[in-house]
């Protein structure tokens, strides 16, 4: 048991020393681009002027550093192109409070209440979505810091989410919003993270989703597009080296499996032998 | 250069006290582990709160008393606490799970179901792309093993020269758990990168 700790104690090392390696160091690995976050990318570059579109940041604090590259690229984008952003949280209560942190690095230049506003986190669920989505202003009265929503020049002319250009769900659950929205607003994107990628890619490949981001792969890939590295670009020389280890270590379990079989066929060959 | 903001100290203390688990369990990673369980719940009671306030008092400042009715309701929820009412507990989460499946089911149906369904009947297993016919073959081929997998109708679905579409439909779903196993582990380390660039670029100042 001791023996077996200590092997993962050697591999988390092995892992932390990879992944932080190229944070001091770059390695500039190159990221080829998919053409699924190309496809994003050209949805958001191609609104009409003065766009406004709907982030629902419903992740939590641990999902961060996740799903929070593509949050900053894609808002930032939204912005440089002079649409703007609404924001709300219905699923953790804790994506509404990151926000402030994404608007640290995505609003330079923007003013609060004109170009984007967060509206905080909406207790309900599942219920809420749907009150939401069929009218804005009933189901919330005032934004993230308490403003009126009246007072919000942004939020003058948004009523349902019908009203919104583009439906960009960072969610840990993107079918919840998706099933209650599609009907309304069919132009929606899913931002799921790393490890909800594969649950939800059927929604693109059904043509549900208009476009899709694989999390912190997603994120980075629309920095290279937007031409601004950022904290993808610079996670994912890690994250390549640490796959490289677990690729090494898959294959050297698997040889120490064959090789254990084989050894264990060529004894009982041996004692079958007079 | 070495961060001196206490709030950054105390992330990276904490980050490192629950990283300590990986070598031993301590009292280090049991404060942090308690820490964040009590931070967690008082999150809860902070969104709770507001909950009342936005559904209820608000309401009720504009003149609204219909909103004394998920007032009634959410009390109800509290008499589970005695064994004499605790069946008047019941009507507040019948409505919840009713209201819930309701919404669910409504918009289920057809994102969940229809639009997948019709999608997959509507893949292309014939283009010019053949690469794009392969991967169309194998998933319709997977999808339509992996739901035959779940027919429980009679064991003979599975077993005999039936059973071969069985298999296929285990390995189409192992394959699916093998990539999101993957998945989880991508996550996991994009977490790790996460920490570690917040211990060296603002706690320790180095790169960034």
């Amino acid at each position: 048991m001791e023996k077996v700790r200590n092997v993962g104690v050697m591999i988390f090392v092995a892992l932390a020393v990879l992944t932080a390696y190229p944070l001091l160091w770059p390695l500039g690995l190159p990221i080829p681009v998919d053409p699924m976050t190309r496809q994003v990318y050209n949805i958001v570059d191609q609104l009409p002027a003065n766009s406004i579109v709907l982030q629902t940041y419903d992740f939590v604090t641990g999902q961060y550093s996740d799903i929070a590259p593509a949050c900053i690229a894609t808002l930032t984008h939204i912005l440089e192109k002079g649409n703007k952003a609404v924001i709300v949280d219905f699923q953790s209560g804790q994506g509404a409070l990151l926000a402030s942190k994404i608007f640290e690095k995505a609003t330079q230049g923007k003013t609060y209440g004109v170009d984007y506003v967060n509206l905080g986190y909406v207790p309900g669920g599942e219920s809420a979505m749907v009150a939401f989505g069929t009218d804005i202003k009933k189901t919330i009265s005032k934004d993230f810091s308490g403003t009126p929503i009246d007072n919000l020049p942004l939020m003058k002319n948004v009523n349902t989410v019908k009203d919104f250009a583009l439906i960009m769900l960072f969610s840990e659950n993107i079918n919840i919003e998706l099933r209650q929205w599609i009907s309304s607003n069919p132009k929606i994107v899913g931002v799921p993270n790393t490890m909800g990628a594969p649950t939800f890619i059927p929604y693109y490949t059904s043509g549900q989703l208009k476009g899709f981001l694989q999390g912190l792969r997603g994120g980075a890939e629309y920095e290279q597009l937007l031409k601004k590295p950022g904290l993808g670009a610079a996670t994912m020389d890690g994250l390549s080296l640490a796959h490289l280890l677990i690729l090494g270590l898959i294959v050297v379990g698997n040889v120490s499996i064959v090789g254990g079989i084989v050894k264990n066929a060529l004894s009982k060959n041996k004692e079958g032998k007079p | 250069m070495i961060s001196t903001d206490v709030g950054t100290w105390i992330a990276a203390l904490i980050t490192l006290f629950a990283i300590s688990y990986v070598f031993k369990e301590s009292h280090l990673y049991r404060f942090v582990e308690h820490t964040m369980i009590g931070t967690a719940a008082a999150n809860l009671v902070v969104l709770a709160v507001g909950s009342v306030q936005t559904i209820v008092v608000n309401p009720l400042t504009k003149a609204n008393y219909l909103a004394v009715i998920p007032l009634v309701f959410g009390l109800l929820i509290f008499a589970r606490a005695t064994k004499r009412y605790s069946w008047l507990s019941r009507w507040p989460f019948a409505i919840i799970v009713g209201v819930g499946t309701g919404l669910a089911i409504r918009g289920m149906i057809y994102a969940q179901v229809v639009s997948q369904v019709a999608a997959t009947a509507s893949l292309p297993l014939i283009s010019a792309d053949p690469v794009l016919s392969l991967q169309n073959i194998l998933a319709f081929v997977f999808v339509l093993t992996s739901v035959y997998y779940f027919l429980m109708m009679t064991p003979r679905a599975h077993t005999g020269r039936l059973g071969i579409i069985s298999r296929i439909g285990r390995w189409s779903i192992m394959v699916f758990l093998g990539a999101k196993f993957a998945a989880s582990v991508a996550f996991r380390i994009a977490l790790l990168a996460g920490r570690l660039q917040f211990l060296l670029w603002q706690w320790l100042g180095l790169g960034g």
